[in-house]
Protein backbone atom coordinates (compact mmCIF):
# COMPACT_ATOMS: atom_id res chain seq x y z
CA UNK A 1 0.00 0.00 0.00
CA UNK A 2 3.12 2.34 0.96
CA UNK A 3 4.24 2.46 -2.49
CA UNK A 4 0.93 3.34 -4.35
CA UNK A 5 1.11 6.51 -2.13
CA UNK A 6 3.46 9.30 -3.60
CA UNK A 7 6.10 9.66 -1.11
CA UNK A 8 6.19 12.83 -0.10
CA UNK A 9 2.36 12.69 0.99
CA UNK A 10 3.82 9.60 2.83
CA UNK A 11 5.99 11.11 4.93
CA UNK A 12 3.43 14.40 5.43
CA UNK A 13 0.91 11.64 6.76
CA UNK A 14 3.21 9.75 8.82
CA UNK A 15 4.55 12.86 9.95
CA UNK A 16 1.02 14.77 11.73
CA UNK A 17 -0.31 10.98 12.82
CA UNK A 18 1.49 7.35 12.46
CA UNK A 19 0.05 5.70 9.96
CA UNK A 20 -2.31 2.28 10.81
CA UNK A 21 -0.30 0.59 8.09
CA UNK A 22 2.94 0.85 9.94
CA UNK A 23 2.84 -1.84 12.78
CA UNK A 24 6.35 -0.27 14.33
CA UNK A 25 6.86 2.12 16.99
CA UNK A 26 9.66 3.28 18.62
CA UNK A 27 10.76 3.18 22.89
CA UNK A 28 13.57 5.75 23.44
CA UNK A 29 15.14 6.80 26.82
CA UNK A 30 18.06 9.05 27.72
CA UNK A 31 20.67 7.95 30.19
CA UNK A 32 20.65 11.15 31.32
CA UNK A 33 18.34 14.14 32.25
CA UNK A 34 20.55 16.97 33.08
CA UNK A 35 23.92 17.23 32.17
CA UNK A 36 25.64 19.45 35.51
CA UNK A 37 28.73 21.79 34.63
CA UNK A 38 31.13 22.52 37.64
CA UNK A 39 34.35 23.79 38.18
CA UNK A 40 36.27 20.70 35.97
CA UNK A 41 33.76 20.04 33.55
CA UNK A 42 35.71 18.97 30.34
CA UNK A 43 32.61 17.78 28.51
CA UNK A 44 30.35 14.88 28.62
CA UNK A 45 28.34 12.02 27.27
CA UNK A 46 25.14 10.57 27.81
CA UNK A 47 23.96 7.68 26.15
CA UNK A 48 20.18 7.47 24.41
CA UNK A 49 18.86 3.53 23.63
CA UNK A 50 15.67 2.05 23.01
CA UNK A 51 13.74 -0.52 20.73
CA UNK A 52 11.68 -0.72 17.58
CA UNK A 53 8.06 -2.62 19.37
CA UNK A 54 5.29 -3.45 17.79
CA UNK A 55 2.22 -0.90 17.96
CA UNK A 56 -0.25 -1.42 20.25
CA UNK A 57 -2.63 -4.38 19.27
CA UNK A 58 -0.32 -5.35 16.65
CA UNK A 59 1.02 -8.76 16.79
CA UNK A 60 3.34 -7.89 13.58
CA UNK A 61 6.63 -8.52 14.84
CA UNK A 62 9.63 -5.78 13.95
CA UNK A 63 11.06 -6.96 11.20
CA UNK A 64 13.81 -4.18 9.29
CA UNK A 65 16.75 -3.29 8.90
CA UNK A 66 16.25 -0.04 10.40
CA UNK A 67 18.10 3.28 10.13
CA UNK A 68 18.01 5.66 13.13
CA UNK A 69 18.72 9.34 12.89
CA UNK A 70 18.78 11.12 16.16
CA UNK A 71 18.90 15.25 15.97
CA UNK A 72 20.19 17.40 19.01
CA UNK A 73 19.40 20.39 19.33
CA UNK A 74 20.44 23.28 21.93
CA UNK A 75 18.07 26.04 22.60
CA UNK A 76 17.56 29.30 20.19
CA UNK A 77 20.28 32.12 20.01
CA UNK A 78 20.93 35.06 18.04
CA UNK A 79 24.54 35.23 16.45
CA UNK A 80 26.36 37.52 13.65
CA UNK A 81 28.73 36.25 11.61
CA UNK A 82 31.13 38.91 10.26
CA UNK A 83 33.33 38.71 7.08
CA UNK A 84 36.93 40.70 7.51
CA UNK A 85 38.59 42.17 4.37
CA UNK A 86 41.42 44.75 3.26
CA UNK A 87 40.19 48.32 3.31
CA UNK A 88 42.98 51.19 3.78
CA UNK A 89 45.44 48.51 3.78
CA UNK A 90 44.22 47.20 6.87
CA UNK A 91 41.69 43.80 7.67
CA UNK A 92 38.73 44.76 9.04
CA UNK A 93 35.48 43.68 9.67
CA UNK A 94 33.48 44.54 6.87
CA UNK A 95 29.90 42.78 6.25
CA UNK A 96 27.54 40.81 8.43
CA UNK A 97 24.79 38.67 8.10
CA UNK A 98 22.58 38.13 11.66
CA UNK A 99 20.75 35.12 12.17
CA UNK A 100 17.93 34.86 15.05
CA UNK A 101 16.93 31.37 16.96
CA UNK A 102 19.89 29.59 15.18
CA UNK A 103 20.78 26.65 17.66
CA UNK A 104 23.27 26.96 20.43
CA UNK A 105 24.34 23.44 19.47
CA UNK A 106 23.04 20.95 16.54
CA UNK A 107 24.61 17.39 15.77
CA UNK A 108 22.71 14.86 13.73
CA UNK A 109 24.00 10.81 14.73
CA UNK A 110 22.90 8.52 12.30
CA UNK A 111 22.81 4.18 12.08
CA UNK A 112 24.83 5.49 8.50
CA UNK A 113 25.73 9.39 7.39
CA UNK A 114 22.21 10.57 6.60
CA UNK A 115 22.77 11.47 3.24
CA UNK A 116 23.03 7.89 2.83
CA UNK A 117 19.81 6.74 5.26
CA UNK A 118 17.03 9.32 3.44
CA UNK A 119 17.21 11.48 0.08
CA UNK A 120 17.38 15.20 -0.02
CA UNK A 121 13.95 15.48 -0.36
CA UNK A 122 13.00 13.58 2.86
CA UNK A 123 15.21 15.52 4.75
CA UNK A 124 13.60 18.91 4.05
CA UNK A 125 10.76 17.96 4.87
CA UNK A 126 11.61 16.83 8.19
CA UNK A 127 13.66 19.81 8.56
CA UNK A 128 16.84 18.18 9.99
CA UNK A 129 19.53 19.66 7.58
CA UNK A 130 21.52 22.43 8.90
CA UNK A 131 20.37 25.14 6.47
CA UNK A 132 16.74 23.73 8.05
CA UNK A 133 17.65 24.95 10.73
CA UNK A 134 18.89 28.63 10.03
CA UNK A 135 16.74 30.34 8.80
CA UNK A 136 16.17 34.06 9.93
CA UNK A 137 18.44 36.34 9.10
CA UNK A 138 19.19 39.50 8.62
CA UNK A 139 21.44 41.56 6.56
CA UNK A 140 22.76 43.76 3.77
CA UNK A 141 20.82 43.40 0.61
CA UNK A 142 23.56 43.08 -1.35
CA UNK A 143 25.47 40.08 0.09
CA UNK A 144 24.93 36.58 -0.02
CA UNK A 145 23.52 35.40 2.68
CA UNK A 146 23.87 31.99 1.62
CA UNK A 147 27.86 31.92 1.80
CA UNK A 148 27.73 33.52 5.42
CA UNK A 149 25.21 30.68 6.21
CA UNK A 150 27.70 28.09 4.98
CA UNK A 151 30.66 30.00 7.25
CA UNK A 152 28.57 29.78 10.24
CA UNK A 153 27.66 25.90 9.65
CA UNK A 154 31.63 25.67 8.97
CA UNK A 155 32.52 28.02 12.02
CA UNK A 156 30.01 25.76 14.06
CA UNK A 157 31.19 22.76 13.43
CA UNK A 158 34.88 24.14 13.95
CA UNK A 159 34.17 24.66 17.64
CA UNK A 160 32.62 21.34 17.85
CA UNK A 161 29.06 22.95 18.36
CA UNK A 162 27.40 22.10 15.05
CA UNK A 163 28.51 18.56 13.25
CA UNK A 164 27.33 15.18 11.50
CA UNK A 165 28.34 11.74 13.08
CA UNK A 166 27.79 8.82 10.85
CA UNK A 167 28.26 5.98 12.96
CA UNK A 168 27.24 6.78 16.00
CA UNK A 169 24.42 4.98 16.67
CA UNK A 170 24.11 1.01 16.59
CA UNK A 171 21.97 -1.32 16.54
CA UNK A 172 22.68 -4.39 18.89
CA UNK A 173 19.73 -6.44 17.97
CA UNK A 174 17.51 -6.45 15.25
CA UNK A 175 15.50 -3.92 17.49
CA UNK A 176 17.64 -2.96 20.22
CA UNK A 177 19.62 0.62 19.20
CA UNK A 178 21.85 3.18 21.29
CA UNK A 179 23.64 6.24 20.33
CA UNK A 180 26.57 8.03 22.03
CA UNK A 181 25.78 11.77 22.66
CA UNK A 182 29.29 13.14 23.28
CA UNK A 183 28.70 16.85 24.63
CA UNK A 184 31.95 19.28 24.20
CA UNK A 185 33.40 21.35 26.69
CA UNK A 186 32.30 24.52 25.65
CA UNK A 187 28.51 22.92 25.35
CA UNK A 188 26.26 26.24 26.00
CA UNK A 189 23.62 25.92 28.77
CA UNK A 190 19.79 25.49 28.09
CA UNK A 191 17.56 22.93 27.04
CA UNK A 192 18.07 20.10 24.53
CA UNK A 193 15.72 18.37 22.79
CA UNK A 194 16.99 14.77 21.40
CA UNK A 195 14.69 13.78 18.48
CA UNK A 196 14.97 10.56 17.57
CA UNK A 197 13.65 9.60 13.67
CA UNK A 198 12.91 5.74 12.88
CA UNK A 199 13.64 4.82 9.12
CA UNK A 200 13.08 1.79 6.96
CA UNK A 201 13.74 1.93 3.63
CA UNK A 202 14.59 5.66 3.33
CA UNK A 203 10.71 6.51 4.66
CA UNK A 204 10.09 7.37 7.96
CA UNK A 205 8.11 5.06 10.16
CA UNK A 206 8.05 6.73 14.03
CA UNK A 207 9.48 9.64 15.94
CA UNK A 208 10.51 10.65 19.12
CA UNK A 209 11.58 13.34 21.47
CA UNK A 210 12.85 13.52 24.40
CA UNK A 211 14.58 17.11 26.26
CA UNK A 212 17.33 17.08 28.96
CA UNK A 213 18.96 20.16 30.04
CA UNK A 214 23.00 21.20 29.95
CA UNK A 215 22.88 23.57 33.49
CA UNK A 216 26.10 24.97 35.16
CA UNK A 217 25.76 24.15 39.44
CA UNK A 218 26.87 24.93 42.20
CA UNK A 219 29.54 27.54 42.65
CA UNK A 220 29.92 28.24 39.00
CA UNK A 221 26.05 28.48 38.64
CA UNK A 222 26.01 31.24 41.51
CA UNK A 223 28.60 32.94 39.81
CA UNK A 224 27.13 33.09 36.67
CA UNK A 225 23.55 33.26 37.92
CA UNK A 226 24.59 36.52 40.03
CA UNK A 227 26.31 37.98 36.94
CA UNK A 228 23.36 37.89 34.85
CA UNK A 229 20.76 38.87 37.53
CA UNK A 230 23.11 41.19 40.00
CA UNK A 231 25.45 42.73 37.41
CA UNK A 232 26.28 45.60 40.74
CA UNK A 233 26.86 43.11 43.57
CA UNK A 234 29.18 40.63 41.21
CA UNK A 235 30.76 43.59 39.92
CA UNK A 236 31.32 44.66 43.24
CA UNK A 237 32.40 41.29 44.94
CA UNK A 238 34.98 41.23 41.99
CA UNK A 239 36.53 44.66 43.12
CA UNK A 240 36.32 43.19 46.58
CA UNK A 241 38.54 39.53 45.92
CA UNK A 242 41.12 42.05 43.72
CA UNK A 243 41.60 44.01 46.95
CA UNK A 244 41.79 41.73 49.17
CA UNK A 245 43.92 39.01 47.26
CA UNK A 246 46.07 42.26 46.32
CA UNK A 247 46.38 43.06 50.16
CA UNK A 248 46.99 39.50 51.34
CA UNK A 249 49.45 38.88 48.70
CA UNK A 250 51.01 42.34 49.74
CA UNK A 251 51.21 40.86 53.22
CA UNK A 252 52.30 37.31 52.59
CA UNK A 253 55.29 38.13 50.35
CA UNK A 254 56.22 41.53 53.02
CA UNK A 255 59.90 41.79 53.93
CA UNK B 1 43.79 20.30 35.46
CA UNK B 2 40.94 21.43 33.69
CA UNK B 3 38.55 24.83 35.23
CA UNK B 4 35.52 25.82 33.65
CA UNK B 5 35.26 29.25 32.98
CA UNK B 6 31.52 30.24 34.06
CA UNK B 7 31.38 33.47 31.78
CA UNK B 8 33.50 32.51 28.92
CA UNK B 9 31.56 29.38 29.12
CA UNK B 10 34.86 26.84 28.34
CA UNK B 11 37.39 25.14 30.16
CA UNK B 12 40.91 26.19 30.14
CA UNK B 13 43.68 24.86 32.28
CA UNK B 14 44.51 26.26 35.80
CA UNK B 15 48.08 25.81 35.77
CA UNK B 16 48.44 27.75 32.48
CA UNK B 17 46.25 30.55 33.79
CA UNK B 18 47.97 30.53 36.89
CA UNK B 19 51.43 30.30 35.36
CA UNK B 20 50.44 32.99 32.42
CA UNK B 21 49.52 35.09 36.05
CA UNK B 22 52.54 34.61 37.39
CA UNK B 23 55.09 34.99 34.09
CA UNK B 24 53.23 38.81 33.57
CA UNK B 25 53.01 39.28 37.41
CA UNK B 26 57.13 38.94 37.39
CA UNK B 27 56.91 41.18 34.58
CA UNK B 28 55.03 43.74 36.05
CA UNK B 29 56.53 43.38 39.45
CA UNK B 30 60.33 43.71 37.63
CA UNK B 31 59.23 46.63 35.57
CA UNK B 32 56.72 48.28 37.86
CA UNK B 33 54.17 48.28 35.59
CA UNK B 34 50.26 46.72 35.90
CA UNK B 35 50.84 44.38 33.34
CA UNK B 36 47.87 45.00 31.88
CA UNK B 37 48.62 45.74 28.37
CA UNK B 38 50.27 42.12 28.38
CA UNK B 39 47.84 40.03 30.22
CA UNK B 40 44.97 41.50 27.86
CA UNK B 41 46.30 40.48 24.71
CA UNK B 42 47.57 36.76 25.42
CA UNK B 43 44.49 36.15 27.03
CA UNK B 44 42.89 37.29 23.30
CA UNK B 45 45.67 34.80 21.71
CA UNK B 46 44.89 32.31 23.36
CA UNK B 47 40.98 32.49 22.60
CA UNK B 48 39.18 33.90 25.52
CA UNK B 49 36.75 36.14 23.82
CA UNK B 50 37.98 39.68 23.56
CA UNK B 51 35.34 41.45 26.16
CA UNK B 52 35.41 38.87 28.25
CA UNK B 53 39.56 39.12 28.36
CA UNK B 54 39.24 42.92 28.85
CA UNK B 55 36.95 42.99 31.34
CA UNK B 56 38.42 40.52 33.70
CA UNK B 57 41.98 41.94 33.14
CA UNK B 58 40.62 45.13 34.62
CA UNK B 59 39.56 42.83 37.95
CA UNK B 60 43.44 41.50 37.98
CA UNK B 61 44.77 44.49 37.82
CA UNK B 62 43.55 45.92 40.89
CA UNK B 63 44.82 43.19 42.77
CA UNK B 64 48.34 44.07 41.23
CA UNK B 65 48.16 47.67 42.08
CA UNK B 66 46.66 46.87 45.33
CA UNK B 67 49.92 46.08 47.18
CA UNK B 68 52.09 48.19 45.49
CA UNK B 69 49.77 51.20 46.23
CA UNK B 70 49.23 49.58 49.74
CA UNK B 71 53.59 50.17 50.40
CA UNK B 72 53.89 52.94 48.75
CA UNK B 73 50.90 54.25 51.12
CA UNK B 74 52.99 52.77 54.30
CA UNK B 75 55.60 55.43 53.10
CA UNK B 76 54.31 57.67 52.57
CA UNK B 77 54.39 58.13 48.79
CA UNK B 78 50.69 58.67 47.74
CA UNK B 79 49.62 62.56 47.10
CA UNK B 80 46.02 61.82 47.67
CA UNK B 81 45.04 65.52 47.02
CA UNK B 82 46.29 64.91 43.24
CA UNK B 83 44.95 61.16 43.34
CA UNK B 84 41.94 62.77 43.89
CA UNK B 85 41.44 65.16 40.89
CA UNK B 86 42.84 62.02 38.86
CA UNK B 87 40.65 59.65 40.13
CA UNK B 88 37.10 61.64 39.51
CA UNK B 89 38.29 62.72 35.92
CA UNK B 90 39.25 59.42 35.58
CA UNK B 91 36.14 57.56 36.96
CA UNK B 92 34.18 59.80 34.28
CA UNK B 93 36.75 58.65 31.49
CA UNK B 94 35.88 55.11 32.20
CA UNK B 95 32.47 55.69 31.62
CA UNK B 96 33.10 56.75 28.49
CA UNK B 97 35.62 53.78 27.41
CA UNK B 98 32.78 51.64 28.58
CA UNK B 99 30.11 53.00 26.79
CA UNK B 100 32.49 53.50 23.43
CA UNK B 101 33.29 49.69 24.17
CA UNK B 102 29.87 48.61 24.34
CA UNK B 103 28.96 50.49 21.05
CA UNK B 104 32.52 49.22 19.20
CA UNK B 105 31.38 45.40 20.80
CA UNK B 106 27.49 45.59 18.83
CA UNK B 107 29.21 47.22 15.10
CA UNK B 108 31.41 44.51 15.54
CA UNK B 109 34.43 47.09 15.28
CA UNK B 110 35.86 46.18 18.95
CA UNK B 111 38.59 43.89 17.75
CA UNK B 112 39.64 46.27 15.17
CA UNK B 113 39.73 48.97 18.00
CA UNK B 114 41.77 47.53 20.34
CA UNK B 115 44.26 46.29 17.97
CA UNK B 116 44.93 50.02 16.64
CA UNK B 117 44.76 51.35 20.33
CA UNK B 118 47.37 48.70 21.28
CA UNK B 119 49.29 49.57 18.47
CA UNK B 120 49.71 53.20 18.69
CA UNK B 121 49.92 53.22 22.15
CA UNK B 122 52.42 50.35 22.80
CA UNK B 123 54.08 50.95 19.71
CA UNK B 124 55.12 54.65 20.61
CA UNK B 125 55.86 54.16 24.27
CA UNK B 126 58.15 51.17 23.73
CA UNK B 127 60.01 53.15 21.03
CA UNK B 128 60.30 55.53 23.13
CA UNK B 129 61.43 53.29 26.45
CA UNK B 130 63.74 51.59 23.76
CA UNK B 131 65.19 55.04 22.40
CA UNK B 132 65.96 56.62 25.22
CA UNK B 133 67.76 53.28 27.06
CA UNK B 134 69.90 52.59 24.08
CA UNK B 135 70.56 56.44 24.26
CA UNK B 136 72.00 56.65 27.85
CA UNK B 137 73.55 52.84 27.66
CA UNK B 138 75.95 54.77 24.26
CA UNK B 139 76.42 57.44 26.58
CA UNK B 140 77.50 55.96 29.59
CA UNK B 141 79.70 53.30 27.59
CA UNK B 142 81.30 56.39 26.30
CA UNK B 143 82.13 57.27 30.08
CA UNK B 144 80.67 60.54 29.54
CA UNK B 145 78.57 61.45 32.49
CA UNK B 146 74.62 61.23 31.64
CA UNK B 147 73.23 64.31 31.64
CA UNK B 148 70.95 64.87 35.09
CA UNK B 149 67.33 66.12 33.86
CA UNK B 150 65.97 68.58 35.88
CA UNK B 151 62.96 69.56 34.64
CA UNK B 152 62.64 73.17 34.84
CA UNK B 153 59.85 73.56 37.81
CA UNK B 154 57.63 75.60 35.09
CA UNK B 155 56.49 75.11 31.45
CA UNK B 156 53.37 76.58 29.24
CA UNK B 157 51.10 73.77 31.46
CA UNK B 158 52.19 76.13 34.46
CA UNK B 159 50.65 79.32 32.76
CA UNK B 160 46.70 77.53 32.58
CA UNK B 161 44.19 79.46 34.87
CA UNK B 162 42.31 77.67 38.13
CA UNK B 163 45.20 77.26 40.00
CA UNK B 164 45.51 74.62 43.03
CA UNK B 165 48.01 74.17 45.52
CA UNK B 166 48.73 70.00 45.89
CA UNK B 167 51.18 69.96 49.08
CA UNK B 168 52.13 66.46 49.17
CA UNK B 169 53.93 67.04 45.51
CA UNK B 170 54.82 70.90 46.73
CA UNK B 171 53.12 71.91 43.68
CA UNK B 172 50.80 75.20 42.46
CA UNK B 173 49.43 73.87 38.94
CA UNK B 174 46.38 74.46 37.06
CA UNK B 175 43.30 71.49 37.88
CA UNK B 176 42.37 71.37 34.01
CA UNK B 177 45.40 69.46 32.83
CA UNK B 178 45.38 66.77 36.04
CA UNK B 179 41.36 66.75 34.70
CA UNK B 180 42.70 66.16 30.84
CA UNK B 181 45.12 63.25 32.08
CA UNK B 182 42.47 61.32 34.36
CA UNK B 183 40.07 61.62 31.72
CA UNK B 184 42.06 59.94 29.10
CA UNK B 185 43.68 57.82 31.00
CA UNK B 186 40.31 56.87 32.41
CA UNK B 187 39.48 56.18 28.86
CA UNK B 188 41.90 54.03 27.23
CA UNK B 189 42.30 51.72 30.30
CA UNK B 190 38.80 50.95 30.33
CA UNK B 191 38.58 50.34 26.24
CA UNK B 192 41.73 48.53 26.24
CA UNK B 193 41.88 46.38 29.64
CA UNK B 194 45.02 48.19 30.62
CA UNK B 195 45.67 49.64 34.09
CA UNK B 196 47.96 52.75 32.03
CA UNK B 197 50.71 53.04 34.33
CA UNK B 198 52.76 53.94 32.23
CA UNK B 199 51.35 56.54 30.03
CA UNK B 200 50.13 58.08 33.65
CA UNK B 201 53.71 58.22 35.31
CA UNK B 202 55.43 60.21 31.94
CA UNK B 203 52.42 62.18 31.79
CA UNK B 204 52.66 63.13 35.39
CA UNK B 205 56.21 63.51 35.37
CA UNK B 206 56.86 65.26 32.14
CA UNK B 207 53.68 67.48 32.04
CA UNK B 208 53.14 68.16 35.64
CA UNK B 209 56.42 67.86 36.93
CA UNK B 210 55.15 65.51 40.14
CA UNK B 211 58.06 64.75 41.96
CA UNK B 212 59.44 61.36 41.86
CA UNK B 213 58.79 60.06 45.25
CA UNK B 214 55.11 60.35 45.22
CA UNK B 215 54.47 59.78 41.16
CA UNK B 216 54.90 55.82 41.43
CA UNK B 217 52.24 55.18 44.56
CA UNK B 218 49.79 58.56 43.03
CA UNK B 219 49.55 56.75 39.96
CA UNK B 220 49.41 53.26 41.28
CA UNK B 221 46.18 54.29 43.45
CA UNK B 222 44.62 56.05 40.47
CA UNK B 223 44.88 53.19 38.50
CA UNK B 224 43.76 51.03 41.24
CA UNK B 225 40.48 53.36 41.57
CA UNK B 226 39.83 53.20 37.79
CA UNK B 227 40.42 49.33 37.24
CA UNK B 228 38.00 49.10 40.18
CA UNK B 229 34.88 51.42 38.72
CA UNK B 230 35.59 49.85 35.28
CA UNK B 231 35.30 46.50 36.32
CA UNK B 232 31.64 47.36 38.13
CA UNK B 233 31.15 49.24 34.64
CA UNK B 234 32.12 46.69 32.88
CA UNK B 235 29.76 43.87 34.94
CA UNK B 236 26.91 46.11 34.75
CA UNK B 237 27.10 46.86 31.34
CA UNK B 238 28.19 43.84 29.35
CA UNK B 239 28.19 40.85 32.14
CA UNK B 240 31.56 39.94 30.73
CA UNK B 241 34.24 39.93 33.97
CA UNK B 242 34.78 36.29 34.79
CA UNK B 243 35.27 36.11 38.30
CA UNK B 244 37.20 32.68 38.26
CA UNK B 245 39.61 33.84 34.95
CA UNK B 246 40.28 36.59 36.94
CA UNK B 247 41.16 35.32 40.38
CA UNK B 248 43.40 33.10 38.69
CA UNK B 249 45.53 35.39 36.75
CA UNK B 250 45.41 37.91 39.84
CA UNK B 251 46.54 34.66 42.12
CA UNK B 252 49.65 33.88 39.79
CA UNK B 253 50.00 37.38 39.26
CA UNK B 254 50.22 38.21 42.98
CA UNK B 255 53.48 35.29 43.66
CA UNK B 256 55.03 36.39 40.20
CA UNK B 257 55.47 40.52 41.27
CA UNK B 258 57.03 39.64 44.16
CA UNK B 259 59.70 37.43 43.03
CA UNK B 260 59.90 39.73 39.89
CA UNK B 261 60.24 43.16 42.25
CA UNK B 262 63.67 41.70 44.40
CA UNK B 263 65.05 40.73 40.95
CA UNK B 264 64.48 43.88 39.43
CA UNK B 265 66.32 45.50 41.90
CA UNK B 266 69.34 43.81 41.20
CA UNK B 267 69.16 45.11 37.33
CA UNK B 268 70.13 49.10 36.04
CA UNK B 269 67.51 51.68 35.24
CA UNK B 270 68.50 51.62 31.64
CA UNK B 271 68.73 47.94 31.36
CA UNK B 272 65.13 47.53 32.10
CA UNK B 273 63.41 49.91 30.45
CA UNK B 274 64.95 48.55 27.68
CA UNK B 275 63.55 45.37 28.22
CA UNK B 276 60.53 46.67 29.10
CA UNK B 277 60.53 48.80 26.13
CA UNK B 278 61.47 45.50 23.56
CA UNK B 279 58.69 43.35 25.43
CA UNK B 280 55.70 46.39 24.06
CA UNK B 281 57.08 46.76 21.21
CA UNK B 282 56.91 43.04 20.82
CA UNK B 283 53.22 43.47 21.68
CA UNK B 284 52.57 46.26 19.36
CA UNK B 285 54.25 44.12 16.26
CA UNK B 286 52.04 40.87 17.33
CA UNK B 287 48.56 43.30 16.55
CA UNK B 288 50.68 45.22 13.54
CA UNK B 289 50.41 41.66 12.13
CA UNK B 290 47.17 40.60 12.80
CA UNK B 291 46.30 43.94 11.69
CA UNK B 292 47.92 44.02 8.01
CA UNK B 293 48.69 40.14 7.41
CA UNK B 294 45.76 38.37 5.53
CA UNK B 295 44.20 36.63 7.64
CA UNK B 296 43.31 32.41 8.02
CA UNK B 297 40.35 32.86 8.29
CA UNK B 298 38.48 36.20 7.48
CA UNK B 299 34.86 34.76 8.87
CA UNK B 300 34.28 35.07 12.60
CA UNK B 301 31.42 34.72 14.67
CA UNK B 302 30.11 36.28 18.03
CA UNK B 303 26.75 35.93 19.71
CA UNK B 304 24.50 38.51 19.27
CA UNK B 305 23.14 40.10 22.32
CA UNK B 306 19.42 39.99 22.88
CA UNK B 307 17.53 42.51 21.91
CA UNK B 308 20.75 44.18 20.00
CA UNK B 309 19.31 44.56 16.18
Amino acid sequence: MRGLIKAPLAVLMMILLISPAISQRLISRLSEQEISINSTFVGGTMTLFGNVEPDIGSTEYAEGPFDIIVMIQGGAINKVVREKTRQFGVWLNSAEVKYYGAPSFFFLLGTRPPSEIISKEIMAELGIGFEDQIQVVLGEEKISHADFTKELIRLMQKSDTYGIKGRAVSFHSRTFYSAQIELPSNVPNGTYLATTFLFEDGELVDRMAQRFFVRTVGVEKLISNTARDFPLIYGLASVLLALFTGWLGGVAFRR
Amino acid sequence: MQIYLPIAEMSVSLFFLIGMGGAVGFLSGLFGVGGGFLLTPLLIFTGIPAPVAVASVTGTVVAASTSGALSYYRHGGIDFHLALYLILSGVVGAFLGVSTFSALRGAGQLDLVISFGYLIFLGSIGALLVWEAVGSLIRSSKGKPRPQKVPGKHNWIHGLPLRIRFKRSNLYVSVLPVLVIGLVIGFLGSLLGIGGGFILVPALVYLLRVPGNVVIGTSLLQVLAIMAATTVLHAVNSQSVDIVLAFSLMVGGVIGAQFGASIGQKLRGEQTRALLGIIVLLVAFRFAYSLLVTPTDPFSIAVLALGAA
